[in-house]
């Protein structure tokens, strides 16, 4: 693994005793910003205190950045404040929106990968940047249905926004093989067609396969399962297309394991870029030679 | 600025179960309320009833993780 990269876990209250205890094992956590927008003083007080011991970033899940409609001035007035107070490495949100013409779902859906979208997400990046006063790093997000209306795939789109906008990608993995399972794709060659050389962060979380009544299955993205073994194949060939430095972090919102499974799913992400690392090296060195 | 109708019209689908098959029932007219083009119309028209329905379930049962 190159000195620099570094591993870590998503934090959740549930989890806090333990994180606390095993902080040397763990080089980064991210805290979701939403869930600290009523943090009390000394609540915030104590995620600075964490963000001086240990690289901390904040993700966000409600921004709806990747819309046609404008990004919420209050939401970007919160995340800038908990920027403020916090101090973390680095922010992220999804490139995705979450609500439009008064409706909300309720979590993160795909808007159509079209010219209005992408200059709706730019436009929105560009005062998300004004506001926060650093521009999030951008995550690619699970979708079931390719939305309609769309000229481009997902991976163009993707790169035209982040290029766009200049920013940096936080590449979920488990999201990126949902999508290629559900959409009968090649996860490395979809991988392969992603800006990689733009990737600061990496998610793994796992999901479950389920059926609908018509007998089809899908791999739903649920933060509740353990990676799956390609997220870590797919981590391995990245580190080694990738060499700038890599922030991957494990995802859990519940059914929480033992913490020592944690712990392991720690290793075997480094044990990933480590291998990954080792194969780009013994490549370079060859050229070289 | 103004937001794209196809957005709202996903938003209110993805929002509700129901809705999604109020619309599986008669996408043109549903679309078309919605103030979508003729163009975008033609683009509904091949949504995959089954990948949308998968999708408003689990974004149900996800907003349901959250409450």
């Amino acid at each position: 693994m190159s000195g620099r990269d570094r591993v870590g876990l998503a934090w959740r209250d549930e989890l806090a005793a333990q994180i606390m205890l095993h902080l040397d094992f763990i080089d980064h956590l991210e805290i979701i910003a939403e869930r600290e927008w009523s943090a009390s003083r000394r609540r915030l007080d104590a995620l600075r205190d964490l963000a001086c011991q240990v690289s901390v970033s904040l993700h966000g899940v409600s921004l709806g950045l990747a819309s046609s409609g404008s990004v919420s001035e209050g939401r970007l007035e919160r995340i800038a404040r908990l920027v403020g107070r916090v101090k973390p490495d680095h922010w992220s949100e999804h490139l995705s929106f979450v609500r439009a013409g008064g409706f909300e779902i309720g979590h993160l859906a795909a808007a159509p990968y079209a010219p209005q979208t992408l200059a709706g997400a730019l436009r929105n990046l560009e005062r998300a940047h004004q506001v926060v006063g650093a521009m999030p790093q951008l995550e690619n997000i699970a979708t079931l249905l390719t939305p309609p209306g769309s000229c481009w795939t997902e991976s163009e789109f993707i790169g035209k926004v982040v290029c766009g906008a200049g920013a940096a990608m936080l590449l979920d993995l488990h999201n990126l093989y949902a999508n290629a399972c559900n959409f009968n794709q090649d996860p490395f060659a979809l991988l392969d067609s992603l800006p990689l050389e733009r990737v600061a962060s990496v998610h793994l979380s796992g999901g479950q396969w389920e059926n609908d009544p018509g007998g089809c299955s899908r791999l739903i993205d649920d933060h509740i399962h353990d990676p799956p073994v390609p997220v870590y194949e797919l981590l391995e060939v990245l580190a080694f297309k990738a060499p700038q430095p890599l922030t991957v972090i494990i995802e859990r919102d519940g059914h929480y394991p033992d913490f020592a499974a944690l712990l392991e799913q720690i290793a075997r992400a480094r044990v990933a870029l480590a291998t990954g690392r080792a194969r780009r090296r013994e490549i370079e060195l060859r050229q070289v030679a | 600025m103004n937001t794209n109708p196809m957005e709202i019209l996903l938003a209110q689908l993805f929002a509700s179960p129901n809705e999604v098959e109020q619309f599986l029932q008669d996408r043109e007219t549903y679309a078309r309320n919605c103030g979508l083009t003729a163009a975008q119309v033609t683009q509904v028209l091949e949504i995959d009833a089954a990948s949308l329905r998968f999708a408003a379930r689990s974004f149900e049962r996800k907003r349901g993780l959250h409450d």
